[in-house]
């Protein structure tokens, strides 16, 4: 009898060893590179207010998205800049009665809004596009999330301005304006 | 297998890194802006003529026939205008001497005194449409007054006009018939609201005058005592800075006044027919 024990247990024994598994390990490395964002926007601009004319000339501005994936833009600085010689206060669209401003507050008051030239161009993504001008007031406020652009497609912003007319003197004043461009989200 | 998770997991840390750093850029456009000046364009007559015939009575119509002035503002902004001139032309055969109507008792004045004396002045209707803010002339002046200092009359809407009319005052006793040639100068100037200052500025401080009735915060190098310069409309125009009276242009040092923290000057002067106090709250840059 205590040979037949000693039988099995080595039978077990050499079960366990026929169905044991071999370890077969793959090592598999994803290197995926981070996605540059590369937008084109002019750095600098110029607009002219003719109060005879009267006659506003204002750039277009050209966002062009070099990337590879969607963009979005926002605007988060529309000001004077520090320093320039003519500070402005800049209001909304209908606050004044530009028309009939003394020389005074036609130097003093300005509008000026920033928007889609065309709400529909083909580089937006869709439902995207802020559509009203955002005037520069509303950007000293609160920052503004412009609207996201297909890559490989450029839209065209413009401008927009109220003034008064009662300009005693020919002046200049530099307007700063900053945009940031994320990846879509 | 614990070592595939630990690659995943160094795999998704590094992931995270590389959106963070191309997550956003920041793009600068520097906007020039020029404005041009605007050029002022009133049409005013340049001649005009009136009659007077003393052979019609007094108050009767006829005796006197009063040129109307049309002022067209063309001019894109409202303009302000004054007269500054009105006499007799230099050389102009029969030099009058110009009163006010009431100086003369002008139905007793004899020959002499009727090719000496009259009496001229310049009205207007009310509630015209071309008036920016106004209902009636500013100031109705004879030519004695605006001999003595210039007068405003109205002020324009632009693309409108007003009409001004010629009145006049005379004796009728004229010997024989005269002709006299007047000039009447009148001055356009850019509206500007009334305001008996019409700058103020504070040495280091990049303050822009608006003379309206608010509370501004501005900037100062020193907020405990300003240096400051005052442009006034003419020399008789009266106001205070901190309770101080003033009167003209001057440029003068004050301390300031506080409440509580807070360092404030006030202006006190006359604006668009009443006196009002602005206050100018003060601050000082911050320093980074």
């Amino acid at each position: 009898m205590k040979k037949i024990i000693s039988l099995l247990v080595v039978t077990v024994l050499l079960f366990s060893n026929s169905v044991f598994a071999q370890e077969n390990t793959t090592e598999v490395t994803g290197s995926i590179q981070a996605s540059i964002i590369d937008v084109d926007i002019p750095t600098f601009a110029s607009f002219m207010i003719d109060p005879n004319g009267p006659t506003f000339i204002a750039p277009e501005l050209y966002i062009t998205n070099d990337s590879t994936m969607p963009v979005s833009v926002s605007l988060v600085a529309f000001d004077n800049k520090v320093d320039t010689p003519n500070q402005f206060i800049e209001t909304n669209r209908y606050d004044k009665d530009w028309y009939n401003l003394g020389a005074n507050e036609s130097r003093r008051f300005i509008y000026l809004g920033i928007g889609a030239e065309d709400i529909y161009q083909e580089g937006y993504v869709e439902g995207s596009v802020w559509e009203d001008m955002v005037p520069a007031v509303f950007v000293q406020q609160y920052d503004v999330d412009f609207a996201s652009i297909r890559p490989g497609y450029t839209v065209t912003l413009e401008m927009e301005c109220n003034y008064g007319h009662a300009i005693a003197g020919a002046f200049s004043t530099t307007y700063e304006l900053i945009f940031i461009v994320s990846v879509m989200d | 297998m614990k070592r595939i998770m630990s690659l995943m997991l160094v795999v998704t840390m590094v992931f995270a890194l590389m959106v963070t750093s191309a997550y956003a850029e920041t793009a600068e456009v520097e906007l020039t802006g020029e404005i041009l000046t605007t050029v002022i364009d009133v049409d005013i007559p340049t001649t005009a003529s009136f009659t007077i015939n003393p052979n019609i009575p007094e108050g009767t119509e006829g005796r006197y026939v009063m040129p109307i002035l049309e002022v067209f503002n063309a001019t894109t902004a409202p303009i302000t205008l004054s007269i500054v001139g009105f006499d007799n032309k230099a050389g102009s055969a029969n030099q009058f001497t110009e009163v006010a109507r009431e100086d003369r008792n002008w139905a007793e004045l004899g020959a002499n005194e009727s090719m000496s004396y009259i009496y001229l002045g310049i009205t207007g209707e009310s509630d015209q449409w071309g008036f920016l803010n106004h209902v009636d002339l500013l100031s109705t002046p004879s030519a004695a007054e605006v001999q003595l200092a210039e007068r405003e009359l109205c002020h324009i809407k632009s693309d409108t006009s007003v009409s001004l009319r010629l009145e006049c005052q005379s004796g009728s006793a004229f010997p024989s018939a005269i002709t006299s040639i007047y000039e009447l100068v009148f001055i356009a100037s850019l509206y500007e609201k009334d305001s008996g200052i019409t700058d103020f500025s504070i040495e280091g401080s990049s303050y822009i005058w608006n003379p309206e009735p608010v509370t501004e915060e501005i900037i100062v190098i020193d907020e405990m005592t300003l240096d400051f310069t005052v442009v006034a409309k003419d020399e008789n125009t009266f106001y205070q800075v901190n309770g101080y009276d003033f009167t003209g242009s001057i440029s003068s040092r004050l301390d300031t006044m506080n409440s509580g923290d807070q360092r404030y000057m006030t202006l006190y002067y006359m604006y668009e027919g009443e006196y009002i106090t602005k206050t100018l709250l003060l601050s000082q840059p911050e320093l980074y």
